[in-house]
Order: C-alpha cells, then structure tokens, then sequence
C-alpha cells in the first residue's frame, strides 16, 4: 500500500474543495448554502490540518455531513414569520430537473443518504462512518429514502 | 428511475451549483480562520503560559491504553483499569469502559490510544479541576481509518464523582455545542487502532483532561432513525429496553405490544414529518382508549434521544401510566398528514432505578 502523502491546505482546497461543493449543493440544494457549508467544514478542518492522519479528504467530508445533518445554522431554527418580504438576491435556478425537487422533499439524514451513496458513491459501512450512526441505521434510512422518491410525483415521467 | 441513473442525476445535477471559484474560496476560509483564531486568542493569552508549564505528564489508567504526548510520564501507570476503583464509570448503559486517561493540572494536552474490539467506540473528554466558561477543548479522534474532531466548551470546578460520558442510546451524535463540560464523540471506528488527543485552551493552570473510550455495542434495533440499546443511562437513572416499534412505509401509524412488567414501564415517541401538514396532528391509543390528542409535533430539544438522522422530528415522553404487572397495546397515529412522508416511532423502557444499573 502505498503511503499517502498530505497535501497542504491551500492546495488541498484548490484540488478538492469544487467536489466538496457539488456534494454540499446536492445537500443544501442551494449554491449559497453549499458555499457556506462548505467553507465552514474547512475552517473547522484547519485548525486540526496539522493533526489529521493520512487523506484529508474524508476527514473534511465528514466535518460538513455532520454540519449540515446538525443544522450548523442554527439561525433558522430562530427565524420569526414577518409579512414584509426581504427583497429578492442571488437566487438558485427554479427545480428544473424532476430529481431537484424530489430531493427537497427527502428529510435531512435521508438527503445525506442518499448523495453518500449515490453520489459519493460510498459502502453501507462508510455512510455510517462518515454520519456517526450504525450500519442499520443508513438501511433504515436508505430504504426509507428510496421509497420517497420512487412515489415522488416529482418523479412520476420518469417511471 | 433505477440505482444507476439515480447516481447519473445527482452527478448532473451537481453540476448546476455555482462556483465562486477557488480564489475566492481560499480567501473566505483563511478569513474565517483569521477571525476564529483572533477570538481564541483574545481570551486565551494564558494559555500560552499554562502549557509551558504544564505541558509535562499525564496519568494513563489503563491495561490496554498506552499514554503519549511530548510530555514526560512522572507517575507510575496502573496496569489495570478497575472502573470506578480509577473514577470511570466501568459501564454506562450497554456501553463498556476500555480505557481512559487522566491529565495532570495544567496539561493541555492529554492522547490515549488503545485498540478497540467493538464496531463503534463512544469517546468522552472532560474537562475539571477549573471552572471556566471560556475554556474549550478540542478533540482529535483517529482511528484506523479516519479521523473526526470536535470542539467544547468549558470546564467545571470540582473532579465528577465518577467520570460518566453520556451514553451510546441518548444520542448518535451529542457532541458540539451545548454539552459543557465535556464533549463525546462518536467515531465509526470498526475495531482496531483508536487515538485521542484532545487539547485543552483558555482553561486555569490548575484544569484536568480526562479521556475515556467505551465500547459500544450493536443497537437492538434502529426505531425511526434512533438507535436503541438494551440499556440507558440518562444521567440519573438506568432503563431496560422492553418494547418498541416504527410505522411501517406509507402508514400513518405504530402499534407496539408491551408486556407485562414488574417494574414502572415508560414509554416515549418519535416523529420526523417533511413537508406542510395544516392540521395534522399525533394521536396516542392505550389499549384501545384515546389518550393523548395533542402530543407535541413541534421539533423540541426535550426528548433525550432526538433521531439524529431526522431534519424536522423530535419527540418526547408520552405522558401516561401503564398498569404495572399488565400487558399493554400502545398505539400512535398521525392525521392530516401525508404517510409517506412521515416517521413513526415508539419505545419503551422498564425503569430500573436510579444510578448506572
């Protein structure tokens, strides 16, 4: 096996922070929020940078799974109804693609679920390691998942 | 849509997000790292000194655990951990203790390594011996595949009676803020090699670390997302496992079965529900009698067990007797809700009194 050398931070966020980004978009279905989310999981990387053992990689994935699973803005949980719209800024494409909108409707876990498996393409085993949770608990949650967006009407043409 | 194109979708559709660009990337990071580092610093300046001082020895207590760090080693290491005997707990639930450590005053920063035998291993850091608010303690646990880290703060006065992490079943993932004076991480580790290392900042010279590492056994189950042990411990009291139960996919209902029991039996909900549900609301059945109509559907920190796996559930104790010696149906249902999009859940545990059992 051959050893893994560490790159520094400014290089590993050069080469893999634009797939930490897609991964984080496909969670927060929102480019703003994957931004922040994903910068936020590199700060937090950085100050344990000197201390991580072998590819970072992991080790930042699952800093930003377990942020966005927690909720790392708490904000929103405080945020109050008013009856004057804030006005409108930088805004995500409309659900164009019948999969996007499906997606928001899957709770968090199971979003997580399912871009871990699917899009990261990682075993049972690895999802539970990167979410903190046994192996039966990303079943339960991907069976779970999966059948939310095969009776999605957002899905529906493509069935 | 089958497996194969769902991956093909999601790889298409990540590829919408927009990108500000690495540039700018980089400078919001180090921005946020700036920012971080200067609060850190301005209440932490003490730091400095205590760790020169103080970054000297630490105290292993374990038969498997091997102390290291920069500091030197001035007191002889127990070879045998005899839990309470030592100040941990030797379980807590259905955890096991395999090890653990103790820092000497003013040592920031302690490591324990040990091997672990289980799949999953719940590691706990304390932080005591100087009350501090300010203080944080950051914690980097390896393991023979990865890495996890996590922060917390504060630091108590007094050394706990018996150093006593917060158990596997109260939680998947408790760790972050909120939880002073310690934190507990939850690493996925799947046996073998496990390292821990917590740094202690912004603490007096005369605060402690403590590290322990506990075993965690399989779940019994997975209800609604939770793991459930066939034992909790929630601080104070020790519960056994007796019944439990989740809705089936697409039903709007949970009906479990709990048998007759010689000790108080409790019982508590879960409930995860995505998308507007006007009107909906959670019914609760005691063999067959309406008993509750208006069980709290609000997300709630209250129930000490929150699914982690849940964005917008909670839970919380049902609010009823159950005859003791008698068997019972209990039975939670939701109305006005869409049952696919919706996460029953039901468990009850035999109260098994005060302490850890």
């Amino acid at each position: 096996v051959a050893a893994v050398t560490k790159p520094g931070f400014d290089d590993f966020v050069a080469a893999r922070s634009g797939t930490l980004l897609r991964m984080a978009y496909l969670l927060t279905q929102d480019s703003q929020l994957a931004e922040d989310l994903v910068q936020t999981a590199l700060a937090k990387a950085w100050f344990a940078w000197g201390r991580v053992v072998g590819d970072p990689g992991p080790y930042v994935r699952r800093i930003m799974v377990n942020a966005y699973v927690s909720g790392w803005r708490r904000r929103w949980n405080g945020e109050q109804p008013t009856d004057q719209l804030p006005e409108l800024g930088y805004s995500d494409p409309p659900d164009t693609t019948d999969l996007r909108a499906a997606l928001r409707r899957l709770a968090k876990g199971q979003r997580a679920v399912i871009v871990l498996r699917y899009f990261e393409d990682l075993t049972e085993a690895e999802t539970a390691q990167v979410l903190g949770c046994s192996v039966g608990a990303v079943k339960s949650q991907t069976s779970r998942a999966l059948a939310k967006l095969r009776v999605d009407p957002a899905l529906e043409a493509t069935r | 849509m089958n497996l194969t194109e769902l991956s093909q979708s999601l790889d298409s559709q990540a590829d919408i997000v927009d990108d500000i660009g690495v540039p700018a990337r980089l400078g919001s990071v180090h921005h946020r790292v700036r920012v971080a580092r200067r609060r850190r610093a301005a209440a932490g300046v003490a730091v400095t000194a205590a760790a020169v001082v103080a970054a000297s020895t630490a105290l292993a207590l374990s038969d498997g655990g091997r102390p290291r760090g920069d500091a030197p080693i001035t007191e002889p290491s127990p070879t045998v951990i005899s839990g309470d005997s030592h100040g941990f707990a030797s379980s807590v639930g259905s955890m096991e203790l395999l090890g653990g450590a103790v820092g000497r005053p003013g040592q920031v920063e302690l490591t324990f390594e040990t091997d672990v035998p289980t799949d999953r291993v719940r590691v706990a850091v304390w932080c005591f011996g100087g009350q501090s608010r300010r203080a944080t303690t950051e914690t980097l646990v390896a393991d023979v595949e990865n890495s996890s880290a996590e922060e917390a703060d504060g630091c108590s006065a007094q050394r706990p009676e018996v150093f006593t992490p917060h158990d596997a079943a109260n939680g998947m993932w408790t760790g972050g803020s909120g939880l002073p004076p310690y934190v507990t991480l939850n690493t996925g580790a799947g046996g073998g090699a496990l390292s821990v290392t917590s740094h202690l900042r912004r603490a007096p010279q005369s605060a402690r670390l403590a590290i322990a590492v506990y075993g965690v056994p399989q779940p019994e189950a997975t209800v609604a997302g939770l793991d459930v042990y066939p034992l909790w411990f929630d601080g104070d009291r020790t519960r056994e496992l007796v019944a439990f139960g989740d809705n089936p996919s697409g039903s709007g209902s949970v009906q479990v079965e709990i048998p007759a029991s010689a000790r108080p039996v409790e019982g508590y909900y879960l409930f995860s529900l995505e998308g507007p549900s006007p009107g909906g609301r959670l019914e609760l059945l005691v063999d067959g009698e309406l008993a509750e109509t208006a069980l709290d559907a609000r997300r709630d920190s209250d129930f000490p067990s929150q699914p982690a796996l849940q964005g917008t559930g909670s839970g919380g104790q049902l609010q009823i007797e159950l005859t003791i010696g008698s068997p019972h149906v209990v039975e939670l249902r939701a109305t006005g809700a869409d049952p696919d999009q919706l996460t029953l859940g039901l468990v009850f545990y035999a109260d098994l009194g005060e302490g850890l059992g």
